[in-house]
C-alpha cells in the first residue's frame, strides 16, 4: 500500500535532511580538517635564542603538519584523525593528549597549558615559558623544557642543550668519574715526573763516566 | 747519467740510511732547548689525537651501520643504548676537531722554524699530504652519521667541484662533474655515496696515512729535530727517556682534558637541532648548513668571492705549500715567523669570525 | 802496592760518589713506576666494567626494543618507498597525477615529480591542470594545498604565500622567487596522449576533446630528470 504524497514528501525530506546530518559529521570525522602551524612560537624561539628552530621543535615531522609524510595530516589514518580531533577539543589543561602531528614536547605543551590558552599565547609567545614552568624535564638532560624552548634547543634530546648548562650538569652527575681520572692523570704524571728525574740522573752518571 | 748521480746523491742525503740503527735513532737523538722547544710536542700531540680516533672508530665500527635507512638509527643506538657508547662517540667527534688543529698549528709552526730545509723536505712534503688526508677523513667522516647537516654539508661540498668545470675548455668542463659523481658514487648523494665514503674513511685513508705517517716518523727520526731557531742551541736533552716521557706526560694531561669534554660536552650541541634530524629527501633543506668549523677559512671566502679567485687562490695555496722547501729555502727565520703569523690571523678570524664578517658584508 | 791501593781507593772513591746517584735514579724509577702503575690501574678499574658492557652488548628491556624496532621499520619503509619513486621514475615516461575529474581549485593534490620533489596539482579556472612545484623556494619546506580567498597557498615555516596562478611569491613573503609550474600530459584510459602543455606554457593537442573523454594527468619526463 502507498503511502499518502504528504507522508511521502516528508519522509523524503526527513531523509535528505539526515543524510545531509550524516554527511555533515562524517566530513568532520574522516576528512582532513584544515591545516594549522603556530610559527610565531617558532619564530620567537629563533630571534630569542639565536639558533636555528623548525617545526620538529613541537611536531613530529620537522616539515610541519602539512602533507602526506608520516606525521602530517595527509598520512592520517581514520583513527589517528579522530587523535588528532581529541588533541584539538584539548581547550582546558590537564587532558592527556596523544596528537599524531604532534611530538612529546608538543602534546606536553598542549597537557600543560590547555589548547585555549595555546592559542591565547601567539600573541606573546614567550608566555609559554613560564606557563610550562621548570619542573618539565622530558629529556633528563638536567634543562627544564621551558629553558630548552628559550635557547631554541632540542627538549626531547638529552645530547642538545645549551652547551654550557650541560656542561656543567653533567659534570655535577659525573664527578666520581672525572674525580678518578683526575686522580688517575695526577698519579701518572706524577709517576713520570719521577722517572723523568731518575732518567735525568742516569745520563748524568753515563756522561761523568 | 748525471741526472741519474744528482738523484742518487738526493735521495742518500734524505734518506741517511747508514743512520738506521738504534744507537742514532734513539739513544744518541737529542732535542734542542730553546724558547720554541714548545713547538717539538705538537707532532707527538697530532699523533696522540690519531690513536684515539683509531680505537674509538674501531669501537663505533662494532655497532655502525653503513646504510641510509640504519646509519642515523644505529648512532642513536650508539649514543642511547650502548655502554659508554655516548663517551666514546663524543671522544670520536671532539678528538678529529683536536687532531685537525694540532696538525694545522705543527705545520705552522713547523714552518716558522724553517724545519723544511735540506735534507727535510720529504718530511716536509709528507707532512703536508697527513694534514690533507686527515682533513678529507673529516669530510667523508662528516657524511656517516647521515643526518641534515652530514647529507646537505656533503652536497654543498661536492657541487663545488663541478663550479671548477665552468674554467675548464671544451670536453674538459665535463671532467669535475664526472670526478663528483665518482666520489658520489652516482647522480646524487645516497647509498652508493655512504658506502663508498665508509670505506674511504674506515679503510684506504687510514691506510694512507698510516703509509704516510711511517715515512714521516722515520724521516725525523733519521735527520733528528730541527735547530728551530737561528742561533744553534747551547742546551739539549736526550730524545729518550726524556723528552719521550715529557711528551708522555703532556699526553695524559691533554687525554684528561679530552675525556672531561667529551663526557661533559655533547660535540653535536653546538648544531642547531634542526641539522641534527635524519636526512629526509623529499622534506625541507634547514637553513645553517654549513661544513664543519675547519673548512671555514674556505668556505666564507666563497660565499663572498667569486668563485674563480678561490679556485686561483687554492691551487696557488697548495702549490706553495708542496714547494716550501724549494721556494722559501733562502728566507729568514725572521721572515717565516712573519708569513706564519699573518697565516695564523688568517686562518683565526676566517674560523672564529667568519660567519660575522659575511652577515656584515651581505647586510 | 801502594799505587794500586791508592787506584783501588780512588776507584772505590768514585764508585762511592756514583752510588748515592745510583740509589736516588733506583728510588725515583721505583717510585715513578709505582705511580705511574696505580694511576693506571686506576684508569683500568674505570674503563673495565664499561669495557665489558660494551662488547657484551646493551641489554634492553621490551619498550626500548620495540621503540627500536618501529623507528627501523618507520626508516625501512621510508627507503623503501623512496626507492619505489624513483623505480616508478626511472622506468617510466609517464607518472600518473590524477584523474583531471578528480582535482579541485582550491584544494591541491601532492605527488612526487621528477625530481623526487614534492608538488601539487590544481583545477585551473579554465578546466585545465594547473601544477606547480610545492618546494618552497625560500628554504625548501613543503607548502600547504589549500588555497586562501586570495587564490594563494602557504608554506608554514616561515609565511610564505604563492599564487597558484602565478607560482609568484608576495612581496611581504621570505621566499623571494617563483614556485616553478610544471608541464603534464592528459591521456585517455589507454594511455593515449590527447593533449599537452609544456612548463612553459605552450599548448599541443585537443583540449575539448581531452575534457570530454575525462582525462588522466601525467606528468612527462624530461631530459636531465632522474
Amino acid at each position: 500500500m502507498k503511502a499518502p504524497p504528504r507522508v511521502r514528501q516528508s519522509l523524503f525530506s526527513l531523509s535528505l535532511a539526515s543524510s545531509a546530518c550524516v554527511g555533515i559529521v562524517l566530513s568532520l570525522v574522516i576528512a582532513p580538517p584544515a591545516a594549522h602551524s603556530y610559527p610565531a612560537f617558532q619564530a620567537f624561539s629563533e630571534k630569542h635564542s639565536g639558533r636555528t628552530v623548525n617545526c620538529s621543535l613541537c611536531h613530529i615531522n620537522d616539515n610541519g603538519p602539512v602533507g602526506n609524510e608520516i606525521g602530517q595530516i595527509g598520512s592520517l589514518t581514520k583513527d589517528e584523525l579522530a587523535r588528532l580531533n581529541l588533541a584539538r577539543a584539548a581547550m582546558a589543561p590537564g587532558v592527556n593528549v596523544d596528537s599524531p602531528i604532534l611530538n612529546e614536547f608538543g602534546n606536553h605543551i598542549i597537557k600543560t597549558v590547555g589548547r585555549a590558552k595555546f592559542l591565547q599565547m601567539m600573541a606573546d609567545p614567550a608566555q609559554l615559558a613560564p606557563a610550562l614552568g621548570d619542573k618539565s624535564d622530558l629529556d633528563g638532560d638536567g634543562i627544564p623544557d621551558s629553558r630548552e624552548y628559550l635557547d631554541g634547543t632540542d627538549p626531547l634530546n638529552k645530547f642538545h642543550g645549551d652547551p654550557w648548562l650541560l656542561f656543567v650538569n653533567n659534570l655535577s652527575r659525573n664527578w666520581p668519574h672525572v674525580i678518578l681520572a683526575v686522580i688517575a692523570v695526577c698519579l701518572i704524571n706524577y709517576g713520570l715526573a719521577h722517572v723523568i728525574q731518575g732518567s735525568s740522573l742516569l745520563v748524568k752518571l753515563r756522561s761523568g763516566k | 747519467m748525471k741526472m741519474l748521480t744528482t738523484a742518487v746523491d738526493f735521495l742518500a742525503q734524505r734518506f741517511p740510511v747508514e743512520k738506521m740503527n738504534f744507537q742514532s735513532m734513539v739513544q744518541k737523538k737529542t732535542v734542542p732547548v730553546h724558547r720554541m722547544s714548545w713547538a717539538y710536542y705538537l707532532g707527538g700531540l697530532t699523533f696522540l689525537f690519531l690513536v684515539i680516533q683509531v680505537i674509538t672508530g674501531l669501537l663505533l665500527l662494532f655497532y655502525y651501520e653503513p646504510t641510509v635507512s640504519d646509519a642515523n638509527l644505529s648512532v642513536e643506538y650508539i649514543m642511547n643504548h650502548v655502554s659508554a657508547g655516548a663517551l666514546i662517540r663524543n671522544m670520536h667527534a671532539w678528538s678529529s676537531s683536536c687532531m685537525i688543529f694540532f696538525a694545522a698549528i705543527h705545520l705552522i709552526t713547523a714552518f716558522a722554524m724553517k724545519a723544511f730545509t735540506k735534507p727535510r723536505e720529504v718530511t716536509w712534503i709528507a707532512g703536508v699530504l697527513l694534514l690533507v688526508i686527515t682533513m678529507v677523513l673529516g669530510f667523508t667522516g662528516y657524511l656517516l652519521p647521515w643526518n641534515q647537516i652530514a647529507v646537505n654539508a656533503t652536497k654543498v661540498g661536492l657541487q663545488s667541484v663541478d663550479a671548477v668545470g665552468q674554467y675548464l675548455p671544451g670536453a674538459l668542463s665535463q671532467l669535475p662533474h664526472i670526478v663528483r659523481e665518482t666520489f658520489q658514487g652516482g647522480p646524487m648523494v645516497g647509498q652508493a655515496t655512504l658506502t663508498r665514503f665508509f670505506a674511504l674513511h674506515v679503510v684506504l685513508l687510514p691506510l694512507a696515512l698510516a703509509g704516510l705517517l711511517g715515512l714521516h716518523l722515520l724521516m725525523v727520526q733519521l735527520h733528528g729535530m730541527s735547530q728551530g731557531v737561528d742561533k744553534v742551541a747551547t742546551k739539549t736533552e736526550s730524545f729518550f727517556p726524556i723528552f719521550f716521557f715529557k711528551d708522555l706526560s703532556l699526553w695524559a694531561g691533554i687525554f684528561l682534558v679530552v675525556f672531561v669534554v667529551a663526557l661533559c660536552l655533547p660535540f653535536d650541541s653546538f648544531l642547531p637541532f634542526p641539522l641534527l634530524e635524519p636526512y629526509n629527501p623529499l622534506g625541507a633543506t634547514p637553513p645553517s648548513i654549513k661544513p664543519e668549523w675547519y673548512f671555514y677559512f674556505i668556505y666564507y671566502p666563497l660565499e663572498l668571492l667569486p668563485f674563480w679567485v678561490i679556485l686561483l687562490a687554492t691551487m696557488l695555496g697548495s702549490a706553495v705549500l708542496i714547494l716550501t722547501p724549494w721556494i722559501f729555502k733562502d728566507t729568514s727565520r725572521r721572515t717565516l715567523r712573519y708569513i706564519a703569523m699573518v697565516a695564523s690571523v688568517y686562518l683565526f678570524t676566517a674560523t672564529v669570525f667568519g660567519q660575522r664578517i659575511y652577515e656584515l658584508i651581505k647586510k | 802496592m801502594v799505587d794500586d791501593d791508592k787506584g783501588k781507593i780512588e776507584d772505590a772513591t768514585v764508585e762511592s760518589g756514583q752510588t748515592p746517584l745510583n740509589d736516588e735514579a733506583r728510588r725515583h724509577f721505583l717510585q715513578g713506576g709505582i705511580a705511574v702503575a696505580a694511576g693506571l690501574v686506576l684508569l683500568s678499574i674505570g674503563a673495565l666494567d664499561k669495557v665489558f658492557r660494551f662488547f657484551f652488548g646493551p641489554r634492553l628491556t621490551e619498550q626500548e626494543e620495540t621503540t627500536i624496532l618501529r623507528a627501523h621499520v618507520k626508516y625501512s619503509e621510508q627507503t623503501l618507498s623512496l626507492e619505489k619513486l624513483e623505480l616508478e621514475r626511472e622506468h617510466n615516461n609517464y607518472i600518473f597525477v590524477a584523474a583531471l575529474a578528480d582535482l579541485d581549485q582550491t584544494t591541491g593534490k601532492y605527488f612526487i615529480d621528477y625530481d623526487m620533489g614534492p608538488a601539487l596539482a590544481f583545477l585551473g579556472s579554465d578546466g585545465l591542470p594547473d601544477l606547480l612545484s610545492a618546494k618552497c623556494t625560500h628554504l625548501g619546506c613543503t607548502v600547504g594545498n589549500q588555497t586562501n580567498d586570495k587564490g594563494q597557498v602557504l608554506c608554514p615555516c616561515h609565511v610564505s604565500y604563492f599564487d597558484i596562478k602565478t607560482g609568484a611569491p608576495t612581496p611581504d613573503s621570505p621566499a623571494k622567487t617563483p614556485l616553478p609550474h610544471l608541464g603534464w600530459v592528459l591521456m585517455d584510459k589507454q594511455k593515449k596522449v590527447l593533449a599537452s602543455r609544456s612548463a612553459a606554457g605552450e599548448i599541443s593537442g585537443d583540449i575539448g576533446h581531452a575534457k570530454q573523454q575525462g582525462a588522466d594527468v601525467y606528468i612527462q619526463k624530461t631530459a636531465g630528470a632522474v
